[in-house]
């Protein structure tokens, strides 16, 4: 929902659909004042406006140009009318320099869809959007971060997906899953709950045996008083969905919107292990005790009764002390400026499934 | 009291008591005095007084997981060429005189002392590591099931 301007005291919320356009226009009452449907290369379809109200963002979230009907999306003009830019794609122009290299250039050049520059979203509108003009992102990684994160916290980090993208829609593909598990589990939670209570009787009615289906029993209330199967569904249902709530949440507070990934939850068992490195005075050691329940670590340690030990933090790459307080500046220049101890801490990374 | 073990730490031990590991050799100087600075309970953890002072305080996880990683210390000597098998000797006496000390010091309450051999492919076979904490409900360092440690003889005892 966002809040748009229209006349100085209107106040407008826009509902986009799955691309990002324009679908129904409320006003502070929520009432509609415009709805838009589109062809899937962008053509309005309906535009129902009640009153005089036009919102200009339209097709995929782009500003529509009523006098010549293209929409503009930012590095070039878009005609829906033709699905096709009025101009090339600046990446596709630019092959050849040094703006262009690398992955991108292979995505660039193996795929014939992209090898007209001119084509509006691979041709797939309805996979594709092009947020700015220069080439296109992919809608399928939204749907992909958000399945995956539902995936993972219902199945208790059992099923995880293998697809990863470091995209924008991925991202928040993940946070929407996550807070999409929230809700499901919550319900799950209140559903298991109520189904324990009519199971075990309180429900009222005379006995009956209710048919086990999946994730629970089929309970019809005032028809069954007491079931074994009911009840043992129900808390199971009921524990699933406070764990898969905990999952999401655990993701959500952590940061790790992408599912419950845990230094080591791929690592195996290690109560503690010495054999990464050693050096004078000082090794790197591995701990990895209870994988995907307690994140493993790796870290530093100097020889002595009072051996200092130093955490290292492989996502900043920088040490730091059990209480979370990074080393100084020079004190981690110095860790990690001595090839035998990052060979070593890379060494522990790589055994714990990094 | 309790003592278990895996088969690792059984294949370790070559078929002797452990009466007999550690009637082997006097504690180590460095470890006597280890276990002479005492221990100290900071917000219902228990260290070894040494470490605390060196390693902090403040939660690592969980207080278990805070009191393992301040109490855990590997016994070896680098450089210094022992008979083998000494550090595990020392690990263990360690280990059982800790557990004298725990029980004198919070009676009637349970610790969980941890003695790790090396066994991993390119590991340190000599090297012993000895770690404790409190026995806490809904909280563990090791799984219950010792055989799923695969790269360390393990020797857990239970006051």
């Amino acid at each position: 929902m966002e809040k748009v301007s229209g006349s100085p005291a209107a106040l407008r919320f826009i509902h986009p659909d799955n691309l990002g356009g324009t679908r129904v226009v409320t006003d502070a009452s929520g009432n509609e004042v415009q709805t838009l449907y589109y062809q899937p290369f962008g053509e309005i379809r309906v535009n129902n406006q009640v009153g005089t109200y036009n919102e200009k963002r339209k097709f995929t979230g782009h500003f529509h140009d009523d006098e010549t009907s293209l929409e503009y999306m930012e590095a070039r003009y878009y005609t829906a009318g033709w699905g096709r830019f009025m101009a090339e794609d600046p990446v596709f122009v630019a092959i050849g320099s040094s703006a262009v290299t690398g992955a991108a250039l292979s995505k660039l050049l193996a795929d014939p869809q992209a090898l007209n520059s001119y084509t509006y979203a691979r041709n797939n509108p309805l996979r594709y959007t092009d947020p700015d003009g220069k080439f296109w992102e992919e809608i399928g990684d939204f749907i992909s971060g958000a399945g995956g994160a539902v995936m993972n916290n219902f199945s208790g980090g059992l099923v995880q997906n293998t697809y990863e993208s470091n995209s924008g829609a991925y991202g928040f593909g993940k946070t929407t899953g996550n807070v999409l598990s929230v809700v499901a589990g919550a319900i799950e939670t209140a559903a298991g709950a109520v189904e324990t209570i009519l199971s075990a009787g309180i429900g009222g009615g005379g006995l009956a045996f209710c048919a086990v289906t999946g994730a629970g029993c089929a309970v019809l209330p005032g028809t069954s008083s007491i079931s074994v199967a009911g009840i043992a569904g129900g808390t199971a249902m009921a524990v699933h969905g406070g764990n898969t709530v905990g999952n999401a949440v655990n993701n959500l507070t952590k940061g790790n919107s992408g599912g419950a990934k845990m230094l080591g939850e791929n690592g195996p068992q290690i109560d503690s292990s010495k054999t990464v490195g050693q050096g004078k005075g000082w090794h790197v050691d591995i701990e990895n005790a209870a994988p995907g329940e307690r994140p493993g670590n790796v870290h530093y340690q100097e020889f002595g009764n009072k051996g200092v030990k130093y955490l290292y933090d492989h996502e900043k790459n920088l040490f730091k002390y059990q209480t979370g307080e990074y080393l100084s500046k020079s004190q981690n220049k110095q860790l990690l400026g001595n090839s035998g101890v990052m060979k070593a801490v890379n060494k522990g990374l790589k055994m714990l499934g990094e | 009291m309790k003592i278990e073990m895996n088969k690792l730490m059984v294949k370790r031990l070559q078929g002797k008591s452990i009466e007999e590991w550690i009637e082997k050799y006097p504690l180590a100087r460095r470890l006597k005095t280890l276990l002479k600075s005492g221990l100290i309970e900071v917000d219902g953890k228990v260290f070894l007084s040494a470490f605390s002072k060196t390693r902090g305080h403040s939660a690592y996880e969980d207080q278990t997981g805070s009191e393992m990683f301040v109490n855990k210390f590997h016994i070896d000597n680098p450089g210094k060429k022992m008979s083998s098998g000494y550090y595990l000797q020392q690990g263990l006496l360690f280990a059982f005189s800790l557990k004298d000390l725990l029980i004198k010091q919070f009676p009637g309450t349970s610790f969980k002392i941890i003695v790790n051999t090396d066994e991993g492919e390119d590991s340190f076979p000599d090297v012993c590591n000895v770690g404790f904490h409190k026995v806490r409900p809904g909280e563990f360092w090791l799984k219950p099931d010792l055989e799923g440690y695969k790269i360390n003889g393990l020797l857990v005892i239970t006051t």
